[in-house]
């Protein structure tokens, strides 16, 4: 997605906030100081810094980090961030001593405006009002309870069909264009969404089984300015008609071979990304993230992945052991199983069916 | 160039060829070079002999300083962390032909002995550091503090209630009184050190106003306790101010009396702040490593952590130990710094792996560090740098297999968990069974007990226990012997291992060289070894001991198989009292065969000796050994006065006990007259003890050695001669045959012949004695009640009215008796370290040495019994009490109580031995510095450590001199080379063999070859058992840690060594890795040997060879974009309730996707 320009978030201020600011777009050097800034330039462009800047205050000391991390849940929990801590005396570096003015010194709040005034002061860019119209009909066809319809066609493939239960109004405006496409083709097989009150959205005649998804992408364009501007995202539908040995088809396009297989089994099972081992996951960095040399694939930890499923989400047990059994049915399949799996999955799976009880 | 005197010569004969090395390089870096090193560190690893090189080092250093200085005292400090240790290791280092007396082993007690040690020549002083350095807040024994009360002046202690109150401590106040007359008594503390003391007082000072004298405040103190010892907390702060002032200044003018020539500080990293610190006690310590011109010899396996792994605690532990301990060897902060750059320069290299002309400054780098390492250290390694070490390592597949019933368990303790708001169990329980049952001091079982006691908590425990009753033992069950499921996949896979070689059925490891052959599945049993079991949680090792000593008990009494039903209680053991016990019946012994099978026989002991029939190329049956000695035996009865031909109808049983006695007295009368002549033959027979009544014998019995002397005035009277014997049994010969080749009393009598002088030691009157004390313990050990059921359904046929003790004869044969104490007394000798010592000593020491053994005391532990009733649950109200003889638990112990340190040093012994326990589980504490290699070639990893080094340390605790896998190779190579000798060395069957194998061996290897290391075909091996349930984290564990072992070396001096490591096991596959690990390998050891590569060429160690070191790519991994929509599609299937959150899975893998199909 395109970054959202900043008077668009601000217009969803979250609650709990109590002031919002931002980089002034450039800052004047003050004429009676004598910086360095301003012995070689007289202002500084801050439109485009990144960095961010967090105060915490716990008792008489304040702490300060810079560094890469966003106010976001994944640079908190998941991300590698590099930041660095600056520790001193909170009346020093405190929120006070970095919010208040105070003359005769440069601070921080020097270097921001009120947000709110930066919206009210600028009228809107075009380009950003019209991001906001194309988020507004992202909003709408996500709110449209779409869902995807199979039949087959007569060549043998499918038709798709996006379609919506009840009736549609999009509004999409002048200018607003929508396509989509299954995820399984690319975005070249796009077509217009139609908004007419028909029920049909859009149609994907005679594709293969294995492209017949839930997956449906979508992409939103208009224009501002003369420039094109445009939004993309996936929604996840319900599927109607899906034909049968469609699950098994898509199985076997994905477990060719017994690594492949055991990546499917975690992810079938992992409730959390920690759960999947590192060389399931990757990781972002491109520098030294590969498997060590003639290591066994991911298996370790399979059967404690197994057991915590037992115990907390029996019911996918079930899903697996159609799994398997779909798998075993055809023989001209190598053995997808690691060495040794029957030992773990049987008992454990006879344990699933025991305590099966149906509580009244 | 300085000569050593014949003492130290002698000494280092017994040395092997490396340890020798070490002594002479050590000495000469010491002594000789020019500037010597004050400082040095002997490394070698744990099981090489390090304490044998600082002796030979002492020695070496006594002999050059009297060279120098004839008339100056000498001392030895000699500082442990253990004071057992310490008092075991300073008889071990003097070796020189002065006799060092016992000093005290805490340093403020030297005023009463310091007179002694300025008279003496040479003066071994051991001390450990807990108890003569750091005197902070600790009062010392009562010993030291009456010591004080003499040693502060007299006007100190004017008011001498008050005084006594004062330095009481928690001791009874009259018993210290009677202490502190007794020192008065016993007379003369050292003046000089007194005056020092109390000139030292003078400036000493109270703690609350700094100002103020300690004198004032010791006065007023003492005033205030008058003769109350009832002190409040406030008050016995004071007195612990005050006492360990008093202490810290003593131990400081004590420190200054000794005039230490030689330092040594052994296992010096368990109390390594001393050497760097700068509280009190380290600067106490530090005194005497600077005193002018004394050496310091550090001993260390381990001098710093070898390798620290990230998610180690104080993470660089391993960089800053190496540098702290470097530091203090050089002694210069200039070639400290210069070492350090050493180490930088090598960690560039290695980054540089993959790039031309790297070699040379790879191989520069490392030849710096070793060149500088060398100056100040050596250390040898059992040729560890490969990961199989040197061939004798093997990983033994062992997979842990899952019962219905344990996941049962799992789900029901997941509930009891989440119940207990306690987070998963998952790790407890892959490690143990009947957690609830066995845990003790674990948060889960103290918050279930304190549940379980809470109506309505306790409801909710019941219903989260539902299920789980297959889980929790039932005394019921117990107590009727009924099986006991393991419960558990490990302990069912270890369960299966050890009862499927049948262990239960042998009461001694079979011998690694039978001397005849015995039973169809004897290969088999020659492959029976003991098991070492290391778990890191508390809970393993008695839950590992109890019910394996059940299990094996259980089938002993052959429960379910046509064994009598026997229950599990205390009082049914009572009851079954022991078979082979002396009581007098109508005035008359009752026991006298059993006193046979006690009877150091030297007739027997030479007549009918096994080995005479060893040769492994065409070994004997059992029988066939049998009937050839019925034959001589035959022969030589006919030849006894009083003899006529026997009688199957009337026969006189008092022959079988009577013939031994008779034929000694036939072939040598002198000799067995005057042995059963001596005074107070019943004890010296059975020894001094006071315990023989075995367990379950109760109080109302006749006291146990009068009825032994008894059956002695009997056998005696026999021996006199006069009493006239009916005719003899017609099996008389073959009974004698047995007892010649398995009675107790004439094995031990042989076994310890042959390696004190050999068989002709065998009338000696002193060895005799302590033979039938051996063979006593065999009684003991026969006695026990699961004992008696084995052995009696084994040899009892139906309508066979074999006595019990003939049945113990022949379990004896067919179990190979002599072969097992033979080699028992061989590893004896060198575990007693009495090697050369007079021939008394070796016999009393190798006696004893059996004899504990032999007499382990089986000790109960305690299980809780956990019963679930519909309204709650209850615990107890008395405990499961669970014997633990097969399998033993090992270092749980909390407290330091004598009681407790002598049972476990009791338990090594044992485990040491060829008899029970033959399972010794361990906490992680058997990792560090004890052996356990006798007897055990197997070690099961129940937890896997996380460090490679613990891997290491664990089974270095079984790779060790002589151990058992090395014994069976060495007697499946050179047994068949074997010549009867009954005299000398060489009747030990074992210094043969272990010299023909030194002869054999390559030139060009040292002395660990054949002793430490030696592999056959088909051999035994250094076993590695690591049962786990397949495709769990452990098993990616257990590879993971496998590969790290073979590369951590390379990390050596490395900060961050975890990042190296990995970044090695990253880009080199694993041949390149065992070349180049082999290739950077320090060398430490004592000299450089030439070795051959394979081609014949000669290399120098540390030389690099091969073409090119290409850093390989790691293979491309990863899903393409079209296979994870689909995963996506699939997880919609799955999971459709889910699907928000399947999203925020798969965000950062559409982010990697996006990535790879950028590309």
């Amino acid at each position: 997605l395109s970054p959202e320009p900043p008077g668009a978030a601000l217009a969803r201020r979250p609650s709990g906030l109590t002031a919002c600011f931002t980089l002034k777009e450039r800052l004047a050097a003050e004429p009676e100081e004598e910086s360095v800034a301003a012995e070689t330039a007289d202002a500084i462009e801050l439109s485009d810094l990144h960095a961010k800047l967090y105060v915490t205050e716990s008792g008489s000391e304040a702490h300060v980090w810079t560094g890469s991390a966003n106010a976001t849940t994944a640079a908190f929990e998941n991300n590698v961030e590099f930041m660095v801590e600056l520790k001193g005396p909170r009346k020093r570096f405190g929120i006070n001593a970095l919010m208040e003015p105070e003359k005769g010194e440069v601070r921080f709040i020097n270097l921001l405006e009120p947000a709110d005034a930066a919206v009210a002061s600028e009228s809107p860019s075009p380009a950003v009002e019209e991001l906001e119209r194309l988020l507004e009909v992202r909003a709408r066809i996500s709110g449209a309870r779409l869902k995807v319809r199979v039949t087959p066609a007569s060549d043998g493939g499918f038709d798709l069909v996006l379609a919506s239960s009840g009736e549609v109004n999009l509004q999409l405006g002048r200018g607003v264009a929508v396509t989509c496409w299954p995820c399984t083709l690319s975005s070249g097989a796009a077509v217009a969404v139609r908004t007419s009150t028909d029920q049909v959205l859009a149609r994907f005649p005679s594709i293969s089984l294995a492209a017949v998804t839930a997956f449906v992408a979508f992409r939103v364009s208009g224009q501002a300015g003369g420039e094109k501007l445009q939004i993309e995202f996936v929604l996840n539908l319900p599927l109607d008609g899906a034909p049968d040995g469609r699950k098994e088809q898509v199985l076997r396009s994905i477990v060719q071979d017994r690594s492949r297989m055991l990546k499917f089994l975690w992810l079938l099972l992992a409730d959390e990304l920690a759960d999947l081992p590192r060389e399931l996951v990757g990781g972002g960095s491109a520098a030294g993230q590969g498997a060590e040399v003639g290591t066994i694939p991911a298996i370790g930890g399979l059967f404690e992945m197994l057991l915590r499923t037992l115990d907390r989400a029996p019911e996918r047990l079930d899903y697996l052991n159609g799994l398997m059994a779909d798998i075993r049915k055809d023989a001209t399949q190598p053995d997808l199983l690691p060495a040794g799996f029957d030992d773990i999955w049987l008992p454990i799976w006879r344990e699933r069916e025991r305590t099966r009880v149906p509580r009244s | 160039m300085t000569r050593n005197t014949p003492e130290t010569e002698r000494f280092l004969g017994t040395l092997k060829d490396f340890q020798r090395d070490t002594v002479d390089y050590v000495f000469s870096r010491m002594y000789l070079d020019e500037p010597p090193s004050m400082r040095f560190l002997v490394a070698d690893e744990v099981g090489l002999g390090k304490t044998k090189v600082a002796a030979g080092v002492i020695a070496r250093a006594t002999d050059w300083l009297r060279e120098r200085h004839p008339s100056r005292r000498i001392d030895v400090v000699y500082i442990c962390s253990n004071s057992a240790i310490a008092r075991q290791n300073i008889n071990r280092l003097n070796v020189t032909d002065t006799k060092s007396h016992p000093l005290p082993d805490r340093i403020t007690l030297l005023p009463r002995d310091i007179g002694r040690i300025s008279k003496n020549k040479i003066n071994f002083i051991s001390f450990t550091p807990g108890t003569s350095f750091d005197l902070r807040s600790k009062g010392g024994r009562a010993e030291e503090r009456a010591l004080l009360y003499w040693l502060l002046p007299a006007d100190w202690t004017e008011n001498r209630r008050g005084s006594l109150s004062l330095l009481t401590g928690w001791k009874d106040r009259q018993r210290f009184k009677e202490q502190v007359d007794g020192l008065q008594s016993s007379g003369s503390l050292d003046d000089g050190l007194k005056r020092q003391f109390q000139a030292a007082l003078l400036t000493a000072t109270d703690d609350s106003r700094a100002a103020r004298p300690l004198k004032d405040a010791f006065v007023e103190f003492a005033a205030q306790l008058g003769g109350r010892t009832d002190l409040n907390t406030q008050e016995r702060e004071k007195q612990q101010f005050i006492v360990s002032t008093l202490r810290g200044i003593l131990a400081g003018v004590c420190v200054e009396s000794l005039e230490p020539d030689l330092v040594i500080l052994d296992e010096f990293q368990r109390f390594s702040d001393l050497l760097h610190a700068t509280d009190d006690a380290s600067a106490l310590a530090q005194q005497l490593f600077k005193y002018p011109g004394v050496r310091v010899l550090l001993l260390s396996a381990t001098p710093y952590r070898m390798y620290t792994t990230a998610d180690e605690p104080g993470r660089d532990g391993h960089y800053e130990d190496l540098i702290k301990t470097i530091q203090f060897l050089q002694g210069s902060q200039e070639d400290t710094t210069r070492f350090q750059q050493s180490l930088a320069g090598y960690r560039d290299a290695i980054f540089q792996l993959g790039q031309e002309g790297n070699h040379e400054q790879i191989s520069m780098a490392r030849d710096e560090i070793q060149v500088a390492l060398r100056r100040v250290m050596v250390r040898t390694e059992r040729l560890a740098v490969t990961e199989d070490r040197s061939g004798m390592l093997r990983t033994v597949p062992a997979s842990a297999t899952l019962a219905d019933s344990d996941l049962q368990s799992y789900l029901a303790l997941q509930r009891v968990a989440r119940a207990l708001k306690h987070s998963d169990v998952i790790e407890y329980w892959k490690s143990a069974p009947y957690l609830l049952n066995f845990m003790e001091e674990y948060d889960f079982k103290r918050d279930f007990v304190r549940w379980a006691t809470e109506p309505d908590r306790g409801r909710e425990l019941v219903r989260a226990l539902e299920g789980l009753q297959p889980q929790l033992l039932a005394r019921s069950e117990v107590e009727a012997y009924r099986v006991v499921d393991p419960g558990n996949a490990r302990l069912r896979a270890f369960a299966a291992d050890v009862f499927g070689q049948e262990a239960w059925r042998h009461l001694w490891i079979p011998p690694s060289l039978p001397y005849y052959r015995s039973g169809e599945s004897q290969a088999a049993e020659l492959k029976l070894t003991k098991r070492l079991v290391f778990s890191s949680w508390q809970v393993v090792p008695k839950t590992i001991a109890s019910l394996l000593t059940y299990e094996a008990e259980r089938r002993m009494f052959g429960i379910g198989e046509g064994g009598q039903p026997e229950s599990n209680t205390a009082e049914a053991r009572r009851r079954r009292r022991g078979l082979l016990r002396f009581a007098i019946a109508n005035g008359q012994p009752t026991a006298m065969p059993v006193l046979g099978l006690l009877y150091p026989a030297f007739t027997l002991a030479a007549l009918g000796d096994p080995l005479q029939f060893a040769s492994p190329e065409n070994p004997l049956s059992r029988d066939e050994v049998v009937q050839r000695l019925e034959r001589v035996l035959g022969e030589k009865l006919a030849a006894l006065p009083g003899y006529t031909s026997p009688s199957a109808a009337n026969p006189d049983e008092r022959w079988y006990w009577a013939a031994p006695l008779l034929l000694d007295v036939q072939e040598n009368e002198q000799a067995a007259r005057s042995w059963f002549e001596q005074r107070q033959l019943a004890e010296k027979w059975l020894g001094e003890l006071t315990d023989f009544v075995e367990e379950g014998s109760g109080p109302s019995e006749i006291p146990v050695t009068s009825a032994w002397s008894a059956h002695v005035e009997a056998a005696r009277a026999v021996a006199r001669g006069g009493t006239s014997l009916g005719a003899p049994p017609v099996d008389l010969a073959r009974v004698l045959a047995l007892l010649s080749l398995a009675g107790p009393g004439v094995a031990a009598l042989r076994a310890l012949a042959r390696v004190s002088g050999g068989l002709g030691r065998s009338t000696a009157p002193t060895l005799r004695n302590v033979a039938g004390q051996v063979a006593e313990g065999f009684r003991s050990l026969f006695n026990q009640p699961e004992v008696m059921a084995l052995i009696r359904r084994e040899y009892a046929r139906t309508g066979d009215e074999t006595a019990y003790w003939h049945m113990t004869l022949e379990y004896g044969v067919t179990n190979n008796l002599q072969a097992v104490l033979d080699e028992y007394a061989h590893v004896l000798v060198e575990d007693r370290g009495v090697s050369g010592r007079p021939v008394e000593q070796i016999e009393r020491e190798v006696a004893e040495g059996m004899q504990e053994a032999l007499l382990l005391r089986t000790s109960s532990l305690d299980a809780d019994e956990v019963a679930v009733g519909r309204e709650g649950v209850r615990i107890g109200p008395s405990p499961l009490a669970f014997r633990t003889s097969f399998a033993v638990r090992f270092g749980a112990r909390r407290t330091d109580e004598a009681g407790a340190v002598r049972r476990e040093g009791d338990v090594q012994k044992a485990f040491n031995s060829p008899f029970w326990p033959f399972v010794l589980c361990s906490t992680s504490v058997g990792q560090e510095g004890l052996d356990f290699h006798r007897y055990c070639h197997a070690v099961v990893h129940w937890n896997l450590p996380s460090n490679p080094v613990d891997l290491e340390q664990r089974e270095g605790r079984i790779h060790r001199f002589k151990g058992h896998a090395v014994r069976k190779n060495i007697a499946s190579d050179f047994g068949a080379r074997l010549r009867y000798s009954t005299d000398g060395v060489e009747a030990d069957p074992w210094v043969q063999m272990f010299e023909l194998a030194r002869q054999d061996r390559q030139e060009d290897l040292s002395d660990l070859v054949p002793f430490w290391v030696y592999t056959t075909d088909g051999g035994s091996f250094i076993e590695r058992h690591m049962p786990m349930v397949g495709l769990s984290r452990d098993v990616e564990r257990a590879d993971r840690l496998k590969r790290s072992l073979a590369v951590y070396r390379m990390a050596f001096g490395q900060s961050r060594q975890d990042d190296l490591v990995q970044y090695l096991l990253r880009h080199l596959s694993k041949d390149r890795v065992d070349q180049i690990a082999k290739e950077l390998s320090i060398d430490l050891s004592p000299h450089r040997k030439t070795r051959r590569d394979d081609s014949g060429r000669q290399q120098e160690p540390g030389e690099l060879v091969g073409e090119q070191w290409g850093v390989e790519q790691p293979p491309p991994d990863g899903l393409g974009l079209g296979e994870l929509e689909s995963l996506l599609d699939q997880f919609s299937a799955l999971r459709p309730a889910e699907s928000q959150w399947s999203a925020a899975l798969f965000e950062p893998l559409l982010d990697e996707f996006a990535r790879l199909s950028a590309r």
